[in-house]
């Protein structure tokens, strides 16, 4: 019932939602706002159609939101933090946060331990796609634009 | 421009820092904007460490100085980061004296660009677009907007508080699970688990733990491991503040 359509868009809008709250200046919202649905509708493929686990979809959209942010922030010349932070929160494990807190409330601790690594993992695999996309990205690309990061 | 003296730069640099470091920037961001302040005002060989709470500053060219800032109150403001961006990078066409350069971080410092209403209401899209995405229906979605909605006033109220940290996390926590609870209880159409992964969203140490885990991925165990900390107690406070209203729920005789 619910498309690909569907879930860009939320995301575009809950991103752009995000930024307000995280006080980002009006010009950058709209793009750190496809940014993140961006990064999103990439996790979401991979999880829904390659037979791959949270780790490398979380990865993949990590490098997406990376990539991406460095283009906008080049064009626009603001810190890349300020495209990443807003745009990295819909791929957050917030569902595994929650099932963990469930489960050690049921008393079922070896289910709450696998939960919880499940979530260190998946933030893990995030923030290693952004590091690593910076890391190739600033050794290519900035290479050219001498100017203050 | 005008000569500054020694002590005029390091104060600069370290109200920079400060002006980044309330608004968590990343550990590595602090360090080089207080280095190339320095450097671009001729004070050669400054060193800067800091750490989530605090920046420690020194110049070893003539009177060795050190400054230290420390800050207890950190949100994330995006549009702080960007200011100080390009106020550094502006740096040596500036010609504003020592004072009004002061005063500009000094105002930008404590000054939020969106009123207090539309951080609310956007609190409310926050959860209710994430609940959405967690798998809601519609009536889903009124729930856990009104969750966000209560959620950042309560943030509001409290910003003056002691423990605010804590004492935000905890009433958020326990509003979600309030009206997560209400809502399943008032409507067959609701659901438990997208209303409360929305509703805590907002407040969500996501940020945090990244910011640590990319301290600890540059070799910066001590910032990383403070990051954590600060993620984990904010995480654990949501928690909290959700099990608690559970546990009474069941106490009551309700049902997960």
């Amino acid at each position: 019932m619910r498309g690909i359509a569907f879930h860009f868009i939320v995301a575009y809008l809950a991103t752009a939602a995000f930024g307000i709250v995280f006080y980002a200046p009006a010009k950058t919202l709209p793009f750190s706002a496809i940014t993140g649905a961006f990064g999103y509708i990439t996790h979401y493929l991979i999880l829904k159609y390659v037979d791959a686990g949270d780790v490398l979809a979380c990865a993949a959209g990590g490098v997406v939101i990376a990539f991406l942010s460095e283009i906008f922030a080049m064009v626009q010349k603001n810190p890349v933090t300020a495209y990443e932070m807003p745009a990295i929160m819909p791929l957050v494990p917030g569902i595994g946060l929650y099932r963990t807190m469930i489960t050690f409330m049921q008393n079922d601790s070896v289910g709450a331990v696998d939960y919880l690594f499940q979530t260190i993992l998946s933030a893990a695999s995030i923030a290693i796609g952004l590091i690593l996309t910076e890391a190739v990205t600033q050794a290519w690309l900035r290479r050219k634009v001498k100017k203050y990061k | 421009m005008e000569q500054y003296t020694e002590h005029e730069i390091l104060n600069i640099s370290a109200r920079a820092g400060e002006v980044l470091l309330k608004a968590t920037a990343e550990t590595y961001r602090v360090e080089d904007t207080c280095r190339i302040v320095c450097q671009k005002q001729g004070l050669e060989f400054a060193e800067a460490f800091v750490l989530p709470t605090v920046i420690i500053l020194t110049s070893n060219s003539k009177g060795e100085q050190t400054k230290i800032r420390k800050t207890y109150d950190r949100s994330t403001n995006i549009t702080n980061i960007c200011k100080v961006n390009s106020f550094v990078r502006n740096l040596e066409k500036d010609e504003r004296s020592y004072t009004d350069k002061m005063e500009y971080l000094k105002e930008i410092r404590d000054k939020k660009p969106y009123p207090n209403w539309l951080y609310c209401l956007m609190c409310g899209f926050v959860s209710g677009g994430f609940s959405l995405l967690a798998g809601a229906t519609f009536y889903d979605f009124q729930a856990a907007f009104i969750c966000g909605l209560l959620s950042g006033m309560a943030a509001i109220l409290v910003k003056n508080l002691p423990a605010k940290t804590f004492l935000k996390c905890f009433l958020v926590g326990g509003i979600t699970g309030a009206i997560a609870i209400t809502a399943s209880e008032l409507s067959e159409k609701c659901f438990f688990e997208p209303i409360i992964v929305g509703g805590m969203k907002p407040f969500f140490p996501g940020i945090t733990i990244l910011l640590s885990l990319r301290d600890y991925l540059a070799g910066n165990i001590s910032a990383g491991t403070s990051r954590l900390a600060e993620g984990l107690i904010v995480g654990g406070s949501l928690a909290a503040g959700i099990a608690i209203v559970l546990e009474v729920y069941m106490l009551l005789g309700g049902l997960i």
